[in-house]
């Protein structure tokens, strides 16, 4: 980790109430992610994993604490286009072709000047569709709109990727190759990345950092360090040293409260 | 009828259609829809036939029923008449429907945004909707007189409540991810309306424009029947009184073409601009 620290979460707290009933979600979190840093969030259903991502994305705001990402607040980060989301339903605008979808940030405050240093013709090339850039999401399968949905989240380069179990909604088979897929465009552009996920495979496979929260309130139980060598190849998932931090990811899920659905 | 022969050419229109692109009417999708015309018409045919031979077997007299062949012979007789009264009720149901809808809409925008606005309103709108527009037609006519006016308004008061709510339900319905990932990058209200409210109400205020269409004729026809000059209603009501029975059949007749006429309009025009929601791709 270097010294400059890219997002800073410090000591936050966020609580809901609803029906009379007030829920505290997430305790005195902190966090700091380097800069070109991949970092998992993974702990059981229901532990403030998407709450945490989408305070540090600036889609909500915490009642206790600060996040600063890159020295602003998220807020700020937003409007300098530095966050790009991809969550786990593809939420692509089903009236828009593949390329339409992916132009859709750039029809968003035109007045700004950012710009990012692909095209969405290029972004679509990324990430494999470019025979589909003129088809509906209708037409698509699961793990195309997912893919659709990254380069959309890609456009302006943001300096930060933050992605709510991205691979959660597709089946277990295209989530597979999808990881891949996710492991090789991000080792090839080593933008941060925070990720939620419930799968210690994924995980392990993608982050080189893989933090793990306690069940409610939310609080943050430990981090394990991935060192694997990258670039990372299929089969590492057979690798003794793989399966090793999978074990102490799943020893800190197990003493963190119960745990949901983790699926390995 | 015009349900069953929508029905068809919709099921003719699903094939293996590649959705935006094609608005074509090759052999393929034709063939079913003729499958589907062929047992209308038939239909159709043997209704008539039966009709035609029940007043004639049973000799009717023409002011209980006219026979269908009567009904034509007035109706292709004097076919400038009821196109010119036919003309006058359908400019007053579109007018009506064109005011009704675009006030449901310009309100359903502000009440989708503001729950005051909308706790506001809908007393307001329910109260319109549960008037019976029979109760207020002779009212309107007192106030806007004779012309176009109380017709087109009482089209408009029809129209008026499905198309509101089905709008304040479908300026709600953006996909939540979708509106989550404009919030991400700052998109200002008036862009999250463009880009991603209007395109996600239209199925909803679609799905309202085919049940209002009707009612704009309906409540045309029946303000024409308290007081008008022109129009199918007033040749209904004229008609009527005279026990002038071909004449009443061939102004209904008349206004049958002009419903299944803009029934299919409306049913063309969401097709192309719906290709890509569930209801036109099932």
């Amino acid at each position: 980790m270097t010294d400059f620290e890219h997002i800073t979460v410090s000591v936050l707290s966020k609580r809901f109430r609803s029906k009379g009933r007030d829920l505290l979600v997430l305790a005195d979190v902190s966090l700091g992610v380097a800069p070109g840093e991949f970092v998992s969030v993974i702990g059981p259903s229901g532990c403030g994993k998407t709450t945490l991502l989408r305070i540090i994305g600036g889609l909500l705001d915490p009642d206790a604490g600060e996040i600063m990402v890159r020295g602003a607040p998220p807020r700020d980060a937003q409007r300098r286009k530095d966050i790009g989301f991809v969550f786990q339903d593809p939420s692509l605008l089903p009236w828009r072709s593949v390329l339409d979808n992916v132009r859709f940030p750039l029809q968003v405050n035109r007045g700004s000047s950012a710009s990012g240093s692909r095209t969405p013709e290029e972004l679509v090339e990324t990430v494999g569709l470019t025979e589909f850039a003129r088809y509906f999401p209708h037409e698509l399968s699961g793990g195309m709109k997912q893919r659709v949905a990254l380069a959309r989240a890609l456009v302006f380069d943001p300096a930060l990727l933050l992605m709510d179990e991205p691979l959660g909604s597709l089946d277990e088979l295209t989530r597979q190759a999808m990881r891949y897929e996710l492991l090789k465009l991000w080792e090839a552009t080593r933008q941060t990345v925070v990720m939620v996920t419930h799968s210690i495979a994924e995980a392990v496979l993608l982050s080189d950092r893989v933090v793990v929260m306690t069940g409610l309130p939310g609080r943050i139980n430990g981090a394990v360090d991935i060192d694997l060598p990258r670039p990372r190849e299929a089969g590492i998932e057979r690798s003794e040293a793989f399966l090793d931090y999978g074990d102490r990811i799943q020893r800190l899920l197990a003493t963190g409260g119960p745990v949901g659905a983790t699926s390995a | 009828m015009a349900q069953r022969l929508l029905d068809g050419i919709a099921e003719a229109q699903t094939g293996p259609s590649k959705a935006a692109f094609s608005w074509r009417w090759t052999g393929e999708r034709l063939l079913p829809a003729l499958g589907y015309l062929v047992p209308t018409v038939i239909a159709l045919t043997l209704a008539g036939v039966a009709w035609e031979l029940w007043v004639r077997i049973g000799d009717k007299p023409v002011y209980i029923l006219p026979a269908p062949s009567v009904v034509f012979e007035r109706l292709s007789g004097d076919l400038s008449f009821f196109a010119r009264e036919g003309a006058t009720t359908l400019y007053e149901a579109l007018a009506g429907f064109a005011i009704g809808s675009t006030v449901a809409i310009l309100l359903g925008v502000a009440m989708a945004h503001s729950r005051f606005i909308e706790k506001s309103i809908f007393p307001l709108a329910i109260l319109v909707k549960v008037t019976p527009i029979v109760a207020i037609a002779p009212l309107l006519v007192i106030w806007f007189g004779f012309g176009a006016w109380p017709k087109v308004l009482i089209a408009a008061l029809l129209v008026f409540f499905p198309v509101m709510v089905n709008s304040v339900v479908g300026f709600r319905s953006v996909n939540p991810g979708a509106l989550d990932f404009a919030h991400s990058l700052r998109a200002s209200p008036l862009e999250i309306f463009w880009l991603l409210r209007l395109p996600s109400s239209l199925p909803y205020i679609f799905a309202a424009f085919r049940i209002v269409i009707p009612l704009a004729v309906i409540g045309a026809v029946i303000a024409e029947w308290f007081s008008a000059e022109a129009g199918l209603g007033s040749v209904i009501a004229v008609a009527h009184s005279d026990l002038d029975m071909p004449t009443l059949f061939s102004a209904v007749a008349t206004l049958a073409v002009i419903g299944i006429g803009l029934t299919m309009l409306t049913w063309v025009i969401e097709r192309r601009l719906l290709f890509w929601h569930e209801s036109t791709l099932a």
